[in-house]
């Protein structure tokens, strides 16, 4: 146990071998299957990170047009807004003006009802005055008899006055 | 046992290797240090070697470090390649120079360390594995039931790491010291030192003779009499 001998040798020579076998059988396979996993890491690491950046590029691209269609769609907006303002003022414009030759036409209408009315009746009156004269030159008179044609005469005008203007109305 | 290891879908069995390889690399690296990687993998196999061996004897065998030859061979190829990996890293000249480092007094020390290290690291593997193997065999014959099995967990298992360990951390500190980066003078900066250091001299020298040329000035009587408040000699003349 405590002599020292030859076996030094030997065992060197053993412990040699023993690194050997450890080195090319264990150590080195392991190592090449970690490189290996690392690499394809890396190159999975870096396919993601393409990835990435296509769809950042994509996103950045869709965000562009997608401000361009909201610009697109306020201006065709507020062009439309716009239009339907001028239509709106225009049939409001129109409207009136028919609303006011409306009116127009009413009065005119009214006027001349009211001027053929008062042409009528005017007749009227003067084909009673007539036919009172033509009565009064016909008949002996006297102050009471006048007094009552006048009353007559003055009673059938105003009734004749009176629906004239029931008719205006 | 390596036979058909796989990049992805690895069995338990490459995942327990992986492990235990990659944790082994991790630590032996760590006590290497950067200069010494290339060496991890012969101290990861000498770990190896002796955590097994030292614990062989839970299975009934006797330790082979129990053999002075076996740790001899060991501290042997330690210590070559302690200094091989000194000559690589530095260079013959180099390596040869740094035997009077710090300073030259020194030189037979760091020759000595040259035989004290490998026979440190071989009588301590020896002395412990046989020490803790001499004790188990006595407490058998004592106490052949139970104690035995008990103190094993201490003396085989604990002590038989714990010596691999500290062969291998030893064997790993020599290396990391022969390798180190040591920031070596160049010839400018050596000559920068030196024109520095002589002008310090100069000044020294100068402010001492500055100081002597005032002392050989200094006119004792003149000190009294300013002492005394008396009058100068010119004056009284």
């Amino acid at each position: 146990m405590l002599s020292v001998n030859m076996s030094i040798v030997y065992m060197i020579i053993n412990l040699l071998i023993l690194f050997l076998i450890f080195r090319f059988i264990l150590f080195k396979r392991v190592d090449k299957i970690l490189r290996l996993r690392e690499r394809e890491m890396e190159e999975v690491k870096s396919k993601a990170a393409t990835v990435t950046e296509e769809a950042e590029a994509a996103k950045q691209k869709y965000e562009a047009l997608y401000a361009k269609l909201e610009a697109e769609k306020e201006a065709v907006f507020a062009e439309t807004k716009k239009t339907a303002y001028g239509v709106r003022e225009r049939i409001l414009n129109e409207a009136k003006q028919q609303t006011h030759d409306m009116i127009e036409q009413a009065k005119q209408s009214a006027d001349d009802t009211y001027a053929r009315e008062r042409s009528k009746n005017e007749d009227a009156i003067t084909e009673l005055v007539l036919k009172a004269a033509s009565k009064i030159s016909e008949q002996s008179h006297s102050k009471e008899s006048d007094q009552a044609l006048y009353d007559r005469f003055i009673k059938s005008a105003l009734e004749d006055l009176s629906f004239g203007e029931e008719e205006r109305v | 046992m390596t036979s058909g290891l796989r990049i992805d879908h690895i069995s338990r069995k490459q995942a327990a290797i992986e492990l235990i390889i990659l944790k082994l690399r991790e630590l032996v690296e760590g006590m290497l240090g950067h200069t010494g990687r290339p060496y991890a993998e012969y101290i990861m196999t000498i770990l190896v070697y002796l955590g097994i061996s030292n614990m062989i004897g839970l299975i009934g065998f006797t330790p082979p470090t129990m053999d002075l030859n076996v740790t001899v061979a060991l501290a042997l190829m330690s210590i070559v390649l302690v200094e091989v990996a000194g000559i690589r890293k530095k260079g013959v000249k180099t390596w040869l120079s740094d035997f009077k480092e710090p300073i030259p007094v020194i030189l037979p020390m760091n020759i000595l360390e040259l035989g004290i290290r490998p026979l440190s690291l071989c009588m301590r593997l020896f002395g412990n594995v046989l020490g803790a193997t001499v004790i188990m065999e006595m407490i058998k014959v004592v106490i052949p039931v139970l104690l035995p099995a008990v103190l094993s967990v201490y003396f085989d298992i604990f002590d038989g790491l714990i010596q691999a360990y500290v062969f291998c951390f030893l064997t790993s500190l020599y290396i990391a010291e022969a390798t180190e980066d040591k920031e070596r003078e160049t010839a400018e900066e050596r000559a920068e030192r030196k024109r520095l250091a002589a002008e310090a001299r100069a000044e020294r020298r100068a402010e001492r003779a500055r100081r002597k040329a005032e002392e050989d000035q200094f006119d004792i009587w003149a000190f009294y009499r300013r002492l005394l408040m008396l009058p100068p000699k010119e004056a009284v003349a």
